[in-house]
């Protein structure tokens, strides 16, 4: 498993978002999670990430504990575990979060370079492939107010990639895009699954969650339903 | 023409002072600013309610009074200072309080997104900063920061009160001396030229920041 969530509990100011929330990801599995505005699937997904902490239970991502329950308490992964699952966890923002006073290379190259240290031509050139695989060699040297909104996200989506993450999260990735665009983002998320990476999508977008996935996750009021 | 010229001449230190006071005001409340700034979002309760109460005297108080303050007050408690080292102490403190609250504006108006992408690339509080919030305060923050910079260069004025010869200083001289206006006109020039170039310092670093939106 790359992914597990156990008995996952998060409340804000004493109302639950997120109701005993368990599951598991496969590599190269393409779950998403379907409800509607306010069942908490954003919410999950951000706990997943670790930009929300959890009140209960534990997420465990490639085999390190991101939060872990201890007793009444929540330990939460730190130093070279927490680098350690960044490395292996992508998010594509729903609007992206691309650095704007960065490049397109800019904002793909700088965590592995700057935070993993990794060598800048290997760092560079994989980013090239990613581009070129994305279509958008040609758009490396722009800033991102130049880009339309499909752009973007794949963009984002190389930035979410470089680091050959195992999970790709994606915070509803068809919000705001045409029929055509759509199609180009369930065809990218399927390349995905072909190189074994695992893909978590949080969308309510119906038909889109269905014709990707292997598996739905319905959530309502912060629990699974189905 | 040649009296306007040597009342330049008979001035040079004096705006040399002026230009030192300025110089040295500017770098170092700068760096304290953006440490006070980041101080004043801090998480921990104790912290914000310090800096912001450092904040509220330094703005809420004259900088002429601040200056006679720890150059004449502080000696009745035993703490004496050199004339520019007090001038520097009131200056730095009170322009590091006003640059704090344009850098404290300039990092909440970003996006909490950009903090979020940063968190999810792995990046440290620090890299997040230098990298991507820094770079993009300072475009949005410059034109506050040209105003207070161009009030800097007018407040090294107030010097005057503990007796350092600044450029207005010299210029006072020189009108008692000669019985003429004329070297305050020449003083006048000097803090228009030298506003003048900080003006445009700042519409051409304004202008390499459009590089992006």
């Amino acid at each position: 498993m790359v992914l597990e969530l156990k008995n996952v509990v998060k409340s804000y100011k004493g109302k639950r978002v997120l109701n005993n929330i368990s599951f598991e990801l496969k590599e190269g599995e393409i779950v998403s999670i379907f409800g509607k505005s306010g069942a908490g699937k954003s919410t999950l997904l951000r706990c997943i990430n670790g930009l929300e902490t959890i009140d209960k239970g534990s997420i465990r991502i490639n085999g390190e504990y991101l939060y872990k329950q201890n007793g009444n308490y929540i330990l939460s992964a730190k130093g070279d575990s927490l680098k350690k699952i960044r490395k292996s966890i992508g998010f594509v923002f729903q609007n992206f979060n691309l650095f704007p006073n960065l490049t397109v290379l800019e904002n793909i190259v700088l965590a592995p370079i700057k935070v993993y240290k990794l060598e800048k031509d290997i760092v560079l050139n994989k980013a090239n492939e990613l581009l070129k695989k994305l279509d958008i060699l040609d758009k490396r040297d722009c800033y991102p107010y130049e880009l339309s909104g499909g752009q973007k996200q794949r963009v984002a989506i190389a930035r979410a990639c470089i680091l050959s993450p195992k999970i790709i999260c994606f915070d509803e990735p068809t919000s705001a895009v045409d029929d055509e665009v759509k199609k180009s983002i369930a065809q990218i998320i399927l390349g995905l699954k072909e190189d074994n990476i695992s893909v978590l999508i949080v969308s309510h977008d119906k038909d889109f969650s269905h014709s990707i996935s292997d598996r739905i996750i319905n959530i309502e009021g912060g629990k699974i339903i189905s | 023409m040649k009296y306007i010229f040597n009342l330049f001449l008979s001035m040079k230190s004096g705006m040399f002072v002026t230009f030192y006071i300025f110089f040295i005001t500017l770098v170092f409340s700068i760096i304290l600013g953006i440490v006070v700034a980041l101080m004043r979002i801090s998480k921990i309760k104790i912290i914000r309610l310090v800096v912001s109460l450092y904040i509220f005297i330094m703005r809420g108080t004259p900088l002429l009074l601040q200056i006679i303050f720890v150059f004449f007050g502080l000696p009745i408690i035993g703490i004496t200072f050199e004339r520019y080292t007090a001038v520097f102490i009131a200056f730095i403190l009170n322009y590091a309080a006003y640059f704090a609250e344009i850098f404290r504006a300039g990092i909440q108006s970003i996006d909490r997104g950009q903090f979020e992408a940063s968190k999810v690339l792995g990046l440290s509080r620090f890299d997040t900063y230098i990298y991507v919030i820094f770079p993009q305060m300072f475009k949005n923050i410059l034109p506050a920061l040209a105003n207070e910079v161009i009030t800097l260069v007018k407040d090294t004025a107030l010097v005057y009160v503990v007796g350092i010869a600044d450029v207005l200083r010299e210029g006072k001289i020189a009108v008692n001396r000669d019985a003429t206006l004329l070297p305050f006109i020449v003083v006048a020039i000097f803090y228009a030229g030298f506003i003048y170039i900080l003006s445009s310092l700042f519409k051409n670093i304004e202008k390499r920041f459009e590089y992006y939106r």
